[in-house]
């Protein structure tokens, strides 16, 4: 197998395809990626077996074959040939020894068999794009709506992976809208993407791995996601992003019911600076205990005063900024991590303000960009304030 | 003699009640070598000497320089119940003697063929006493020194159930010898001699406790003893308890003694094992030899005929005191982790020893082998070990004052990146002036997080952080049963369970350990508090505390950043036992330069 192929090109296939390669795996052959070349068109694919990715591209100059190339190392010299326009694949059938050739530079190393690869399941051919009429099965959603979907949530998602659930984002697709949820029981994300028309799958509920979501997050395309199915039950994720296909498994659980613990009656509504606050957190958080994390807020009617206090090194901080409020005056407590993430992943208002809802100082806190988004919605569990 | 089936009561002749109370007081040899030697000790002797043979199945001698019986003497001491020790009910209350209860003679005789020569100091002559079961005695006259001597042969011979229950011959001496070194720690101011057959085991001059405590458990325990001196209520404690590294496996280096009796006490060696806690990992057993003395009056040792066991009037209160001594005395020499180059000294086989002419051989320990070189050849040798010791002492011991003082002049000069290193995610590497600093991570970040819940709790500070969905764990009847008895003592931590049939619901956990598995959390601590013996509320929240400390999940990819580093680091030496992991592993030891050096010239 040989070819000759530009640089940048081959890189980011490279690159993209990096995500499913595993930085150690008990099956060293999943460290590889599996090159197969026909008619100037070059497919590599990898997995590690929860995530498969397969892209391509055009090279010149080819004679077609397989073989399985070190994906790490083709990698780092991939990255550190800067200059070079083209570069120059062989790979020799007979030991699987491999030559990248540059203008300037050889370099070789060990490729393996193509036959020991792993075997794929044939989700690439599966039938699952061959769209049924009456029932939409797939979604083909804006760049700009994925990465925003992903980024709101994936965040929130639970790294305990005893409870699996939560270790994903639920997807819920409701033919003209969906939700993507994610929570670890300290906080919840629910951010919203509405589409025009009814073109969305409908009461379909997926949890898609955290990784998957990083994925997600990059997306530099628009993403057409399909399903596929096994005995009527779907089993994975798959989704065309440019020349890219990616296949991930699903996580088979029950996600917690999410609505029922969104309050309905919050009645003490804030309105606060996004950066003021941030800022002032990012301040007063020094001087909070670095184990508990916690910081306390008081808001008045004009004013919200941030508190933290560590009696074992003795520090302490408050601060003040000035808010504007709607209901009782009320005092909270909250890790301040959870706080600061949840403040920082929200886009403001054109006002620069962001709105929290409250009812309790031991009721779940909403935050959100304006009063009844339907953009996005966050909830932090509050600490208790024992004194 | 025949027992038929007639249904009279029939009064016991004297030599079987005497057989049956042997059962009691002699069970096995080391039976008769610790109410001999007892019975030589009660007498005044200063010099005792045993000798055994067969595992003391064939033979049990024991000589002594005592105060010796008189000819009337001699013929009481083989009846029952003739005791030269009490005379009255009041001395009965206030038993200071060893033995007392006038058994042991009499039962050893009607089990073995016995000889007692002996010579009070008044008397001119020796008696000789010679004994056969169910058979009356022989008494003659003989020359003697002062001081008894008994021979006791062929034990069990007329009782073969018993015979046939005895252990091996291993295990038999190994009972007796243990009976003897119990002997040797208890009267370091009298000299035992001990043969097995003609093998001497020991010959222990009267000396100092802590040398007999060397000499009878080996040199190994040398630089490892902590001196206990400790006085409460009336009640005075003294002796050596060891150092954690002398810990051993099972519970053969412990020694407790009441008034000078040996005593076997689950609740005052509890006491002493709790102050080790977090200094040793579970299943090691500190060492320890150490003396009570307590008014005779408050104690009652007549619960058992092998006088093993004890009786206080007041046992809370001793099992305070006991804790107490031990706890003040390990916080005073402030267990500093001792960067002993174990490995590295074995290494070397050669050990510097004093012959018997004072003359330094050195010893080949393991092969035993003895050589003897010219005095300044050995001395060379051995001014380098000792010079190697003091400079591990010396550079080990390291206070907090010391180090931040350290830390502020070198964070005004160094360079940072170099300052704290992240090894392997597991070992922080820290650069001070003159040595090194190695933290195992996780161990030190358990450390701190222990540390944290225990002042937090004590502070009543815990934060509790809700869950938005409450986890629900199937649990065992006996396992929600313990934790609802500690529900008061959760909450303080933070939880807060709900608790059903079969189940629990946790609604609220602490806030130290979200992102953690709080289930698992959980289970443990409900198997801990069913394992917990003597449940005081300090207790139960300690063992709280550290499940939570060593179950909390430290995510590799956290406390990378040099600032990070150095934060664990600030923390550990902020606590009060930075040297051990709440389960008493060690957090750190530090390693200085000229160590480093010395490594690379082995």
């Amino acid at each position: 197998m040989n070819f000759t192929v530009n640089l940048n090109e081959f890189q980011e296939a490279v690159n993209k395809t990096l995500p499913a390669i595993p930085p150690k795996s008990t099956l060293p052959v999943l460290e590889h990626l599996k090159f197969e070349l026909n008619d100037n068109l070059l497919e590599i694919i990898s997995t590690d077996q929860e995530i498969t990715i397969k892209t391509q591209l055009n090279v010149e100059n080819s004679t077609p074959g397989k073989i399985l190339v070190p994906g790490r190392k083709l990698n780092d010299i991939l990255k550190a040939l800067g200059k070079t326009e083209k570069i120059t694949f062989n790979s020799n059938t007979e030991n699987f020894e491999i030559d990248l050739i540059t203008d300037f530079g050889a370099y070789k190393m060990k490729g393996l068999n193509n036959d020991e690869y792993i075997e794929l399941p044939e989700l690439f051919e599966s039938n699952v794009d061959i769209s049924d009429s009456s029932v939409v099965d797939n979604a083909l959603l804006p760049k700009d709506d994925v990465i925003r979907l992903a980024d709101k949530t994936a965040f929130a998602v639970s790294s305990d992976d005893f409870r699996p659930a939560m270790t994903g984002v639920l997807f819920q697709f409701r033919g003209q809208f969906i939700n993507a949820v994610s929570t670890d029981s300290y906080r919840l994300v629910k951010s919203t993407y509405n589409s025009e028309e009814i073109n969305l799958p409908n009461e379909l509920d997926i949890i898609i791995p955290s990784r998957t979501m990083d994925i997600l997050k990059k997306a530099d395309d628009e993403v057409h996601f399909s399903f596929i199915k096994n005995n009527d039950k779907v089993t994975h994720i798959k989704f065309k992003v440019g020349s890219t296909i990616y296949i991930s498994r699903i996580i088979d659980e029950k996600f917690p019911p999410y609505e029922s613990v969104i309050p309905q009656s919050n009645n003490i509504f804030l309105k606060v600076n996004k950066n003021q606050l941030q800022s002032a957190i990012k301040r007063v958080a020094i001087f909070a205990n670095d184990i508990t994390k916690q910081i306390r807020v008081k808001i008045e009617p004009t004013q919200m005063t941030l508190t933290a206090q560590d009696i074992d090194s003795g520090t302490k901080a408050d601060e003040k900024i000035s808010c504007s409020l709607e209901g009782e005056p009320v005092e909270i407590g909250f890790n301040y991590k959870f706080l600061d993430e949840a403040i920082s992943h929200i886009n403001t208002s054109s006002d620069g303000e962001i709105v929290f809802s409250l009812s309790e100082s031991n009721k779940p806190a909403l935050l959100m960009p304006e009063k009844d988004s339907k953009e996005l919605l966050m909830l932090i569990m509050p600490v208790r304030l024992n004194n | 003699m025949t027992l038929n089936k007639s249904n009279t009561i029939n009064i016991l002749p004297d030599f079987i009640a005497n057989q049956i109370a042997a059962g009691e007081v002699v069970q096995r040899p080391e039976s008769v070598v610790k109410e001999l030697v007892e019975n030589s000790l009660d007498s005044g002797a200063t010099e005792i000497a045993v000798i055994v043979r067969n595992a003391g199945k064939s033979l049990i001698h024991i000589i002594d320089n005592g105060i010796g019986m008189s000819k009337s003497d001699l013929e009481l001491s083989i009846k029952r119940h003739a005791t030269s020790k009490i005379l009255t009910q009041t001395d009965l209350e206030s038993i200071k003697s060893l033995g007392f209860r006038g058994e042991a003679l009499a039962s050893i005789t009607s089990v073995a063929h016995v000889e007692i020569i002996t010579r009070n100091k008044n008397d001119q002559f020796g008696h000789k006493l010679i004994s056969e079961p169910n058979k009356p005695a022989i008494l003659e006259e003989v020359n003697s020194n002062q001081g008894t001597q008994i021979l006791v042969k062929n034990l069990f011979y007329n009782v073969p159930a018993r015979r046939k229950f005895l252990k091996s011959n291993l295990s038999e001496f190994k009972a007796i010898s243990e009976t003897m070194i119990k002997f040797a720690l208890a009267f370091p101011s009298k000299r035992f001699t001990f043969y097995d057959d003609e093998n001497l085991i020991f010959d222990l001059n009267a000396s100092d406790l802590e040398t007999r405590v060397i000499a009878t458990l080996g040199t190994a325990v040398k630089d490892l003893l902590i001196p206990l001196e400790y006085k409460e209520e009336g009640i005075s404690i003294h002796g050596f308890i060891g150092k954690p590294f002398l810990a051993r496996q099972n519970s053969s280096n412990q020694y407790l003694f009441l008034n000078e009796r040996t005593i076997k006490n689950r609740y005052l060696n509890h006491a002493i094992m709790s102050c080790y806690e977090e200094l040793l990992e579970e299943k090691r057993y500190p060492f320890y030899v150490l003396f009570l003395e307590v008014d005779h009056k408050t104690i009652d040792i007549n619960v058992h005929p092998q006088k093993h066991e004890v009786k206080f009037e007041n046992d809370r209160l001793v099992y305070n005191i006991v804790k107490n001594a031990v706890m003040s005395t390990l916080r005073e020499v402030n267990l500093i982790p001792e960067f002993k180059i174990d490995a590295e000294l074995s290494y070397s086989p050669f050990q510097i020893e004093r012959n018997d002419e004072d003359k330094p051989v050195m010893i080949n320990r393991s092969t035993g082998e003895i050589i003897e070189r010219s005095e300044q050849n050995i001395r060379r040798i051995s001014n380098n070990f000792s010079n190697w010791q003091k400079d591990e002492y010396n550079n080990t011991n390291f206070t907090e004052e010391i180090n931040s003082n350290l830390n502020s002049i070198f964070n005004e000069r160094q360079d940072q990146r170099f300052e704290y290193l992240l090894i392997d995610d597991r070992f922080i590497i820290v650069k001070e002036l003159e040595h090194l600093i190695v933290i195992y991570k996780r161990r030190a970040l358990q450390r701190i997080y222990f540390e944290y819940l225990v002042d937090s709790f004590n502070r009543n500070q815990t934060k509790s952080q809700d869950l938005l969905f409450p986890e629900e764990l199937q649990l065992e009847k006996k396992q929600i049963s313990s934790l609802k008895s500690n529900t008061e003592n959760l909450k303080d931590f933070g939880f807060i369970l709900e608790y059903n049939e079969e189940s629990i619901t946790i609604t609220s956990v602490p806030e130290i350990i979200i992102n953690n598995n709080i289930k698992l959390i959980i289970e443990r601590i409900s198997n801990n508090l069913l394992s917990i013996e003597h449940s005081d509320s300090e207790e139960i929240f300690e063992y709280i505390a550290k499940v939570i400390a060593i179950s909390i999940n430290i995510r590799s990819n956290e406390n990378k950043s040099s600032e990070e580093l150095k934060k664990i680091y600030s923390d550990l030496f902020k606590c009060k036992n930075p040297h051990h992991s709440p389960t008493g592993k060690l957090t750190t030891f530090s390693i200085s330069y000229s160590e480093l050096e010395k490594k690379f010239r082995l």
